[in-house]
């Protein structure tokens, strides 16, 4: 997962960086010199770029081949693969494991989406100034961010333990709850433990990409709006938000493709349970592969999960798009 | 079935180093066939630790030409473990395999066929029936009893006496069962009557099966590779599922049967709040070692009127395919079937598969030993291909029905819990 993001955000600032100056073509130059001196160039950049181009290839086209490939078998963990066409498509209409999963996961997706986007947007207000300190705040906030997602799941599992955790206890004091909750007994707490656990995690890096679109709103445009009798909510709406297109999109695309993808905190938290209730498309893709060993089937799943996300994103980046 | 014996921290570090070894290079060492003694590799999981151990070093010291190196991996992954290293050619020569899974293996070819070889076993018809058929596939033999298992019900005979009821009288049908964990639960609000592990499949596939069985039903039909799911269509499997339903919406079984994934069981009983709670052999030296001042019994797992089944488990031992020493492989298999290997085995927390030395000697030890031995020789077990996915996985349609049908707020629960766990179990073997 965190590999995909990784080369989203490199594809995207390649893509937004200003295109390096063409030189000023020669006036009186032979055309043939300045012809075979753009092929050099673009010759010298290949090879630059060719690295890159290597790594993409061995760790990103070939796996994505390779499962393609591998969901057109039937292919066990033991034994020889067979050819079986279309088959394995075909079992996932009949498949309710994986249709609930895929009804919770996208349920998971809609709920911590804007909760991410609006609590990430509210921190990233009140650090978008230089002011003393907020270098703290700033850091305290993304901390959480660098930490695995295995390791996180396992502080709020054990956290939110009913025996020796720390929420049951608060939330007894606060006379909010009147004896320990089993948080993994039940879809819904389960559920919401997870999100607590995501949003500590995962807001402060939200935080910091719509500051860093805040940083890049002038302040001019504000202080016009606000002189031109604007007020404060509507310069936010109006003006601000507006402006912040473009960083609210990649903020959605990250939180909608990390939602999608859910695992680790899943896996080690609920373990998909009670009852797969809380089983999402990644830990069913797992489990058909690992457990099940059925892995012509598990990639079938994962082509069909790389088709879905490509259309959500598409659709999002649509809707997002600069209009001008 | 999760044993947790921890392992000593040397013999980890040496499991750990071996395991290395063993996907670096077939084998470390153990150059074989220039004269020096074979070197065989046996894989084994980490809780079975405590036996392995005295089995392989009684082996080595009687012995010259053939010697054994114990890897242990853990048991949670035992299977793709196994199944990853097999597939890459860097398998051990010998896996003993908790025996659900071994048709799974039989199935795949990475097993090597004894059939011929275990014609001349002297005496193969007194070794463990559940065993010798997950070993068997398609009338070709591929693994030989290792290890037994038995599930029973253990209860505290304290609680009995302190209810009112008779110790040496445990319930033999449902209406006495779920009347001793009523009056059991009355003792006090602590106090419970019943506990399992509601969120462990291989637990449940352990010790609730046997009540499905004792009602007279099953869970799959079949031959191995062509078993098919009947949970949705038995009685008697509804008929369970209802029983731990009452057993746990009546307050009879412990708040925490429904989130344990078997962590939790056997400490549990060891506090002595626990009236009754199904498990096997290994649990006896371990409540008797661990928790000294609990008084219990066992007793068969009962059936609704009257009767009992049990769930034969344990492992069986094989050769893989890809092993070079098949002879030598083969000489550990032979001696590790003998009556007197397995009565020294039997000493160690297993029950023996040799069911002469299962009802003679190790029945002689004590009744609990007896009654373990009477189940291990009259128990079932489940023959499938896809039994880690139909049953043991933390998501198999067995997990899940059990979550749901047992633990669902709704009063059809049961009912809509084995129509899904048929759809899902059908939907699995489907796809293949």
């Amino acid at each position: 997962m965190t590999r995909r993001r990784g080369g989203t955000v490199a594809a995207r600032s390649a893509s937004s960086s200003p295109s390096p100056p063409t030189p000023a073509a020669p006036t009186r130059a032979p055309r043939r010199r300045a012809e075979g001196l753009a092929r050099r160039r673009s010759l010298t950049g290949l090879l630059l770029i060719s690295p890159a181009l290597l790594l993409v290839a061995v760790f990103f086209l070939a796996p994505l081949g390779l499962t393609v490939w591998m969901s057109f078998h039937k292919w066990p963990l033991l034994g020889t693969p067979e050819w079986s066409g279309f088959d394995n498509y075909a079992a996932i209409p009949g498949d309710r494991t994986f249709l609930d999963a895929l009804g919770y996961t996208v349920l998971y997706t809609v709920i911590i989406t804007p909760l991410l986007l609006f609590i990430g947007l509210g921190l990233a207000f009140l650090v978008r100034d230089q002011r003393r300190g907020v270098g703290i705040f700033r850091t305290v906030w993304f901390l959480p961010y660098v930490f695995g997602f295995a390791s996180s799941a396992y502080l709020f599992l054990w956290l939110f333990d009913s025996s020796v955790g720390f929420v049951d206890p608060v939330l007894m004091d606060l006379g909010l709850t009147d004896a320990p909750v089993q948080w993994m007994n039940s879809a819904d707490t389960a559920t919401m433990a997870v999100i607590v656990m995501v949003v500590w995690k995962v807001v402060g890096f939200q935080m910091l990409l719509l500051m860093a679109g805040l940083q890049s709103v002038p302040d001019e445009v504000n202080e016009a709006a606000l002189m031109d009798g604007s007020g404060r909510w509507s310069t936010l709406l109006r003006i601000t938000l507006p402006l912040l297109r473009r960083h609210v999109a990649l903020v959605l695309v990250f939180s909608v493709s990390g939602s999608m993808l859910a695992f680790e905190q899943f896996f080690i938290m609920t373990g998909g349970g009670p009852g797969n209730e809380t089983l999402t498309v990644v830990n069913w893709i797992y489990n058909s592969s690992f457990a099940n060993f059925q892995l012509g089937y598990g990639s079938a799943l994962s082509v069909l999960l790389l088709v879905l996300l490509m259309i959500v994103n598409g659709i999002q980046l649509f809707l997002l798009r600069e209009r001008d | 079935m999760s044993r947790s014996a921890p392992p000593r921290r040397g013999a980890r570090l040496v499991a750990a180093l071996l395991a290395v070894c063993a996907l670096a290079v077939t084998g470390c060492g153990g150059g074989g066939d220039q004269g020096g003694p074979v070197t065989l590799d046996l894989w084994a999981r980490s809780d079975q630790a405590g036996f392995m151990e005295d089995i392989v070093d009684a082996f080595n010291s009687a012995h010259d030409d053939v010697q054994v190196e114990l890897t242990l991996l853990p048991a949670t992954n035992f299977v793709q473990k196994l199944g990853v290293a097999v597939a890459s050619d860097a398998g051990p020569d010998l896996a003993s395999i908790d025996l659900v899974y071994v048709p799974f293996f039989a199935s795949s070819g990475v097993l090597a066929d004894i059939t011929e070889r275990s014609e001349g076993l002297p005496d193969i018809d007194a070794l463990s029936a559940p065993h010798l058929d997950q070993g068997t596939y398609q009338d070709r033999r591929y693994a030989l009893p290792f290890t037994g298992e038995a599930s029973l019900l253990f209860y505290n005979k304290d609680l009995f006496r302190q209810a009112g009821l008779d110790p040496a009288q445990p319930p033999r049908d449902w209406e006495e069962f779920t009347e001793a964990a009523r009056r059991i639960s009355d003792l006090g609000e602590d106090v419970h009557g019943y506990h399992f592990s509601g969120r462990c499949g291989g637990c449940n596939v352990f010790t609730l099966s046997p009540f499905i069985w004792a009602a007279g039903g099953n869970v799959v039909e079949g031959e191995a590779g062509e078993e098919r799911p009947v949970v949705g269509e038995d009685p008697a499997v509804t008929r369970a599922l209802e029983l731990y339903r009452t057993l746990w919406h009546d307050g009879l079984t412990a708040p925490q049967a429904a989130a344990d994934t078997g962590a939790q069981a056997l400490a549990l009983f060891g506090s002595g709040r626990i009236g009754m709670y199904p498990t096997g052999a290994f649990a006896l030296d371990e409540i008797r070692s661990t928790y000294p001042d609990v008084d219990f019994g066992v007793t068969p797992i009962p059936g609704p009127e009257g009767g009992s089944s049990s769930f034969t488990g344990g492992d069986d031992i094989a050769i893989t395919s890809g092993s070079d020493h098949q002879d030598a492989a083969w000489t550990f298999m032979e001696w590790s079937v003998r009556p007197d290997v397995q009565e020294m085995i039997s000493g160690l927390g297993t029950v023996p598969i040799h069911t002469e030395v299962a009802l003679g000697p190790y029945s002689e030890r004590g009744p609990e030993y007896a009654t373990l031995a009477e189940a291990l020789v009259n128990g079932r077990t489940i023959r499938s291909v896809q039994e880690n996915a139909l049953f043991n996985a933390g998501t198999s349609p067995w997990a899940t029905m059990i979550a749901r049908g047992v633990f669902g707020e709704s009063p059809d629960s049961v009912e809509r819990a084995v129509a899904e766990a048929q759809d899902a179990m059908a939907n699995i073997l489907s796809r293949g």
